[in-house]
């Protein structure tokens, strides 16, 4: 969690993380469909420029608060989505429907935190002059590296558990294509059984002509 | 990081591995299925010959309608075995046991035409 937020972590529930929402901040401001880079999936500076050229700010300490507000929101909610994930993930016999719930859900607020620093950097740079904003841009900025470094780790986590998802899946097709050879073991020898006693009957019947 | 990343190379590793003896395991599957199926041919060849001979035995069947009919049976199977020989031999894909290889040399590549 980013210092400039409490560091008491509130407990949510699952609806809290799928309806999490902030009226009148960044993430609202931003399109679903918004450019990103290709490669690090950062927000693009042209959409940074739409989010930016939307937003009026008059007053540069009272739009600091409400984006500190915003952020301080989302990180709150991740950091319980992200200690529900851990968790879950730690439990042997966890639900995998829920495991990847809750990856997407703690990959998403991740995400909202990440556009937010991104769009404050934006501005920040937009505003280099502006003394009320460059703390919050500089504390952003810091933050941005920090949830970059744990994404890449959230996303390796949720690789590996699809992974082995996918080989706990093989093992099962393994062993019932094995099961399935040896019941037909035994079809195999009941019909060598019976073309063994035909044959017999044959000659048998060979024998009293 | 490191760590992560030889761990998922471990489980993809793992998997494939499953994956592949899944495979193998239902190409054996198709494989006996079709020993089975020459089986109960077999079988039930060898119970009509039976049921031939014992009328044979009654004077119900003649001699040559009883060979005849044998022989005609005899060719079905012995065809039936070496059909499917031949197809698993050389036409039948190596990895999976419902899919038929090409030539590699296959020029043109014959295509079905439907919109005729």
């Amino acid at each position: 969690m980013a210092s400039f937020c409490p560091t008491n972590t509130t407990s949510y529930s699952l609806t809290d993380y799928q309806n999490a929402a902030y009226s009148g901040g960044l993430i609202e401001l931003m399109s679903p469909s918004a450019d990103r880079d290709s490669k690090t999936n950062l927000l693009t500076d042209e959409a940074c420029a739409i989010v930016y050229n939307t937003l009026v700010i008059n007053d540069t300490k009272a739009f600091a608060t409400n984006v500190t507000s915003e952020y301080c929101y989302f990180s709150g909610l991740y950091a319980s989505a992200l200690q529900n994930y851990m968790s879950i993930i730690g439990n042997a016999s966890a639900n995998q429907e829920h495991v990847h719930t809750y990856s997407s859900l703690t990959i998403t607020l991740m995400g909202n935190l990440i556009d937010i620093s991104t769009i404050v950097r934006y501005i920040g740079n937009k505003r280099a002059n502006d003394s009320a904003l460059q703390p919050l841009s500089n504390q952003m900025q810091q933050s941005l590296q920090t949830l970059q470094n744990q994404l890449g780790i959230l996303t390796s986590s949720t690789k590996n558990t699809a992974l082995s998802t996918n080989t706990q899946l093989y093992k099962e097709m393994e062993k019932y294509s094995r099961q399935k050879a040896q019941y037909t073991n035994n079809l195999l020898a009941f019909y060598s059984f019976l073309n063994i006693t035909a044959l017999g009957m044959l000659f048998y019947i060979y024998r009293s002509m | 990081m490191q760590r992560a990343i030889v761990d998922q190379d471990l489980q993809a590793f793992d998997a494939g591995l499953a994956k592949r003896q899944n495979e193998i395991n239902q190409w054996e599957v198709g494989n006996k299925m079709d020993t089975l199926f020459i089986y109960q041919q077999m079988l039930i060849i060898l119970s009509a010959v039976i049921i031939m001979a014992y009328l044979l035995k009654n004077g119900i069947l003649s001699t040559t309608v009883f060979w005849s009919l044998t022989g005609i049976l005899a060719a079905i199977f012995a065809f039936t075995v070496a059909n499917r020989a031949q197809w698993t031999d050389r036409i039948r894909d190596t990895r999976y046991w419902n899919r038929r290889q090409f030539p590699v040399k296959m020029n043109p590549i014959p295509t079905i035409s439907i919109c005729d």
